[in-house]
């Protein structure tokens, strides 16, 4: 509980709006009875505060030379589609827009999947979990690793998936992996 | 889509403390192409049903509602409405900066010259059928000419001498028996053969010389029948 406090404040502070961040910490005090209903709420008061700062971005927005993502790859994602012969000038800067918002969205939702496992790390597991939970990312099950089904069992349960998380790891052998095993241990510790 | 971009956009939405895996970044790299590329795919049936060539932003906004991303049209439509306002009055103020297009220039097909090529062979055949519709048409069509037109009155005159000598000369056996079936047959029917007849045997120059006039301009009007 108090991690999930010191998260909500700091993404308060991240998004620059303090009265949002106020309203925030007015809104926690009640929620600090119930266990699971804060998660959820937790996760959609995000999202609602998301998509409240990205209308408020796009209507105070000046600059339109620089974009979070280069104009010249999206137009040649847009062009890998051989219909596609002719875009006008605004669907490059609208595809940047949108896929900066997507992968703020993605993000939100995997990182409170970690939030929910008591991790510090978002890795692929949040990501597979929060693209099975939302309907519009669907079409995101080609990207998936091909033990998708393990995350989600593991998750579903407790202890026995920390038990069996550093196997798994090891297999992957990638570097990222080694401080991930040495965390389930301390969470390990700490509960005890 | 380059890893730095899309390391500064989730550093923006997380905690300062948070991090993410290698492998994490990286699906969330590939996520974001396999979005373009699946917005792309519906906003091109839209310019398609409607037979636009030129995909504008309100083929997202109606792709991505239909994909079900409801959230983003609101704040997109705001940044496309503030994008056209500002870009427009770049534009209207200096026209220095050029607006980058993607276009494909569709080569014009060229008229085929079917219509030379029917032209060009017609004219030999013409020449080489000559001859042969000359001998045909000098049997067949001197018949009409000489009911019809002015070689008729020209032949008469020809006709007359030959019933004149036939009484000169009654001792002849051929010109009696001429002579015989007339009264008995009608004239009608036998004058043109015997003129055709007599004619070629008496002046066969002459005969010549008319027939290819007339085949000249018999030849010409069956060839503009057709």
């Amino acid at each position: 509980m108090d991690q999930n406090k010191q998260g909500e404040a700091a993404e308060g502070g991240n998004i620059g709006h303090p009265a949002h961040g106020k309203n925030q910490e007015e809104q926690s005090n009640p929620m600090i009875a119930p266990t699971n209903p804060p998660k959820k709420k937790s996760l959609e008061e995000q999202l609602n505060d998301f998509w409240a700062a990205q209308r408020e971005e796009a209507k105070m927005t000046t600059n339109f030379k620089t974009h979070s993502l280069p104009l010249s790859r999206i137009k040649k994602i847009i062009k890998t589609d051989k219909d596609v012969k002719m875009i006008s000038a605004e669907t490059p800067v609208v595809f940047a827009k949108a896929c900066e918002m997507f992968i703020k969205e993605l993000t939100i939702r995997a990182w409170a999947n970690t939030e929910a496992r008591k991790g510090k790390i978002l890795s692929q597991r949040d990501l597979v979990s929060a693209i099975s939970q939302t309907a519009s990312f669907d079409f995101l099950d080609d990207i998936m690793p091909k033990d998708a089904g393990l995350p989600r069992t593991s998750i579903a349960s407790t202890e026995n998936a920390y038990l069996n998380m550093p196997p798994q790891q090891n297999v992957a052998g990638l570097p990222y992996d080694a401080p991930t095993m040495a965390f389930p241990n301390l969470n390990h510790h700490a509960p005890n | 889509m380059p890893i730095t971009n899309v390391t500064k956009i989730t550093g923006q939405i997380l905690p300062n403390n948070a991090k993410i895996s290698y492998d994490a970044m990286d699906m969330i790299q590939q996520g974001a192409t396999k979005y373009i590329n699946f917005v792309t795919r519906k906003a091109k049936e839209q310019c398609q049903s409607e037979y636009r060539k030129i995909m504008n932003a309100e083929d997202l906004l109606w792709a991505m509602k239909k994909l079900g991303f409801n959230d983003y049209v609101e704040p997109l439509t705001a940044f496309v409405q503030r994008y056209r306002n500002i870009e427009g009055s770049d534009l209207f103020t200096s026209h220095k900066e050029p607006i980058p297009h993607i276009e494909n220039n569709e080569p014009r097909p060229n008229p085929m010259p079917t219509l030379e090529i029917l032209h060009s062979p017609v004219p030999p055949p013409v020449h080489s059928s000559k001859p042969y519709f000359s001998i045909d048409t000098s049997h067949r069509e001197l018949i009409p000419h000489t009911e019809n037109n002015g070689p008729s009155l020209g032949l008469e005159p020809n006709h007359m001498p030959t019933f004149e000598m036939t009484p000169l000369s009654p001792s002849v056996h051929p010109f009696e028996s001429y002579f015989s079936i007339d009264p008995d047959t009608n004239l009608e029917i036998l004058d043109p053969n015997d003129i055709n007849e007599i004619y070629l045997d008496e002046f066969g120059v002459g005969c010549s010389n008319d027939a290819f006039n007339n085949v000249d301009v018999s030849a010409l009007f069956k060839h503009d029948q057709p």
